[in-house]
């Protein structure tokens, strides 16, 4: 049997689960919003077990033959101290707190049993610290770009005399609601003007180095193997300095790409080193011809690689989780041709 | 410094017709016209090294020549790059997890359909598009037992075709709301030709036609309108036939067949599972019928674009050109 940990809406969870029915073989779907019932967790020197209790089902860790970590978490022990409950609002505070500590103690160690089986991705590594991962790519001979973290703004204007600057969350991507709105940080350029609004300091914040792109990359990695994407940008003033930003009417020319032998052994390097089984890497490839790497993000968004890429990697995810040869020479017995 | 060659974005892919090409745009889902010099320079010789290329081309040629990349970049067909090795061509592989992908139901006053069970196979087979096509009225209740069936299923998109009936118009206009499957409603026999609902609109496009649909000869017209630009038609029409691959049809009375206009019937629904018709190789055989093989169509520079119609051929030949086509591609005109 295959476990996937994913969410309810996500759809390329749905497309692997076509081509793991196409090849018989069994899973159970875990949305992050499912609540799990934690019957038992065991272990002793002959080993460690568990049976966690999903709707109607129950899943033993020894039946586990696969296990895909493509997002979300295990639902284990939602409770909270009752409301009900006549003690120190402070105190409740402080023990729900407690709790969640608890909670995400226990989610790392059952997503820990999951990933010792045959497992793509890992929920407990899925928080990589981008800084970090800088440091081994450039460690490897990979080029990053030159980037500076400060509080104070003349650092900025400092920095802004030498060459362009954008800049971008330390750890990404963030999206805020209020009052039905959605917010989100976007990757800006950096100016005198927005300087001037910051006053001389503020919370400490990341300015790179302005990437003079000829296209950016997108490579998704698994397991060894790379599938990289092209994407222009540059066409399109409306996306050039954030590819999030899509521009629907005309979307950004996206085709495959060949990478350099050299840089795909430096780039495996970096996945061991991480160390991931699967994850998107994004880089740019510059007007000076040269390959430079932004962050790897463990859990990809693969689909916008492979369906435009015609890379079929919804197979071939179904294919490393049953363990079958690359796509292609293995058909699936199912189907009918 | 200008960049050495010119190359297509991989999206964008040549089809060399007898008069004229096309360049396909797969991506963004529209396509060029282009003279069959410049398909043949793009196929030939690319990645296009345009001083190579103008070497072998008389000095008056150059203009046209340059005008051409020209008009590819502008349009955002191709680029300039020092390193074509790095572009390679799109794999065109067809793959699907599904041994049937789509389907057509047919439906009038005798039809007798146990829904839930054709739904129960079909989702077995994994098919993702489904057709209904009522050829006459049809009551809401009916309607709620049939599509009430299909929610929480793998199928994963619905287009309806009904009777239009004055009294129950506006609870059909209520439909797509109820069933989020559905994504295209049609009312034809109706009062005049009007849009309703766009599918910019909504989810589900709501259309009234006038023209009578009462049965399944209606089907296999060949129009620019119905031309299918996306990858994995495209991908799909270099390898199998573009209407038939791995469709399955149960026609008003019950019969199975590839679809509904074909006379060969495989088994009647009551007596035979889908599941043992789409072993058969005999029903698989169409399937595989490619454009390319097509008389007249494999000249044709929208056959890898274009529906394709098995049921209805000129001369009723198997490898016949649509009989509903009105396209002549030796001449270049629609008639
Ligand atoms: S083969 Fe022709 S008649 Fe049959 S479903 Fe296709 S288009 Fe319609
Ligand atoms: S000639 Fe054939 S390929 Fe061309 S439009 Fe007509 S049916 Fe389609």
């Amino acid at each position: 049997m295959i476990v996937i940990l994913t969410t309810e809406d996500d759809h390329s969870t749905c497309e692997v689960i076509d081509w793991l029915i196409a090849y018989n073989k069994p899973y159970v779907r875990i949305n992050e919003n499912d609540l799990v019932d934690v019957q038992l967790v065991s272990g002793n020197n002959q080993g460690f077990d568990f049976a966690l209790g999903l709707a109607n089902r129950v899943i033993r860790l020894s039946e586990i033959e696969g296990f895909w970590f493509r997002r979300g978490w295990l639902n284990v022990g939602a409770l909270n101290l009752s409301q009900g409950i006549d003690l120190n609002p402070g105190l409740v505070r402080q023990i729900n707190r407690h709790l969640q500590k608890e909670r995400v103690e226990l989610q790392g160690f059952l997503g820990h049993l999951l990933a010792t089986k045959h497992a793509l991705g890992h929920p407990v590594k899925d928080q990589i610290n981008k800084m970090i991962t800088l440091w081994q790519a450039q460690a490897l001979g990979i080029k990053i770009p030159a980037f500076s973290i400060t509080q104070h703004s003349s650092q900025v204007q400092a920095a802004l005399q030498v060459q362009p600057l954008i800049t971008k969350g330390i750890e990404g991507v963030a999206n805020f609601e209020a009052n039905d709105e959605m917010y989100g940080n976007y990757t800006e350029e950096v100016n005198q003007n927005a300087i001037k609004c910051w006053g001389s300091s503020f919370f400490p914040s990341l300015f790179q180095e302005k990437l003079d792109k000829m296209y950016e990359l997108r490579i998704f990695y698994l397991q060894g193997k790379f599938y990289p994407m092209a994407i222009f940008s540059q066409n399109d003033p409306q996306t050039s300095v954030d590819f999030r930003r899509y521009n629907n009417e005309r979307p950004n020319r996206v085709v495959p790409y060949v990478l350099p032998v050299e840089l795909e052994h430096r780039l495996e390097k970096l996945m061991q080193a991480i160390p991931l089984n699967t994850g998107s890497i994004d880089m740019v490839y510059t007007q000076d011809n040269e390959y430079v790497f932004l962050e790897v993000n463990p859990i990809g968004q693969f689909g916008m690689v492979s369906h435009p890429c015609n890379y079929h990697l919804e197979q071939a995810i179904a294919q490393f989780l049953t363990k079958k040869l690359p796509h292609n020479e293995n058909q699936p017995n199912f189907t009918t041709n | 410094m200008k960049k050495k060659f010119f190359v297509l974005y991989a999206c964008c892919i040549p089809v060399k017709g007898y008069t004229r090409s096309l360049v396909c745009d797969v991506q963004r889902g529209s396509f060029k016209l282009i003279p069959n010099e410049l398909a043949h320079v793009l196929t030939q010789h690319h990645p296009c090294d345009v001083s190579a290329i103008k070497a072998q081309h008389p000095v008056e040629d150059h203009e046209t020549l340059d005008e051409y990349f020209e008009f590819l970049t502008a349009h955002e067909y191709g680029f300039w790059t020092d390193h074509p090795e790095r572009f390679p061509a799109l794999d065109l592989t067809y793959q699907s997890a599904s041994s049937i992908t789509n389907a057509i139901l047919d439906v009038d006053q005798y039809s007798n359909h146990n829904y839930e069970s054709i739904f129960d196979q079909l989702e077995f087979l994994g098919c993702k598009d489904l057709q209904i096509r009522c050829y006459t009225e049809m009551n809401p209740e009916q309607l709620h037992q049939m599509l009430g069936q299909l929610n929480l299923r793998r199928i994963k998109s619905v287009e309806l075709l009904l009777k239009y009936a004055e009294a129950y118009v506006s609870q059909y206009y209520q439909l797509p709301q109820q069933y989020g499957r559905l994504v295209s409603l049609v009312l034809h026999t109706s009062p005049k030709n009007q849009v309703i609902q766009s599918s910019q609109e909504g989810h589900c496009q709501i259309i009234c036609l006038q023209q009578a649909i009462d049965d399944e000869t209606h089907c296999g017209q060949i129009s620019p309108l119905y031309f299918s630009l996306n990858l994995p038609t495209f991908s799909e029409a270099q390898h199998y036939n573009s209407c038939l691959h791995r469709k399955i049809s149960v026609d008003k009375a019950g019969n199975i067949k590839n679809c509904p206009s074909m006379p060969k019937s495989f088994g009647h629904i009551t007596e035979q599972s889908l599941l043992e018709v789409v072993q058969q190789e005999d029903f698989k055989q169409p399937w595989g019928i490619t454009k390319d093989e097509v008389e007249v169509c494999r000249d044709c520079e929208f056959r890898y674009i274009c529906t394709d119609c098995r049921g209805y051929t000129k001369g009723e030949r198997k490898y016949g050109k649509p009989a509903k086509c009105s396209y002549d591609p030796y001449t270049g005109e629609w008639a």
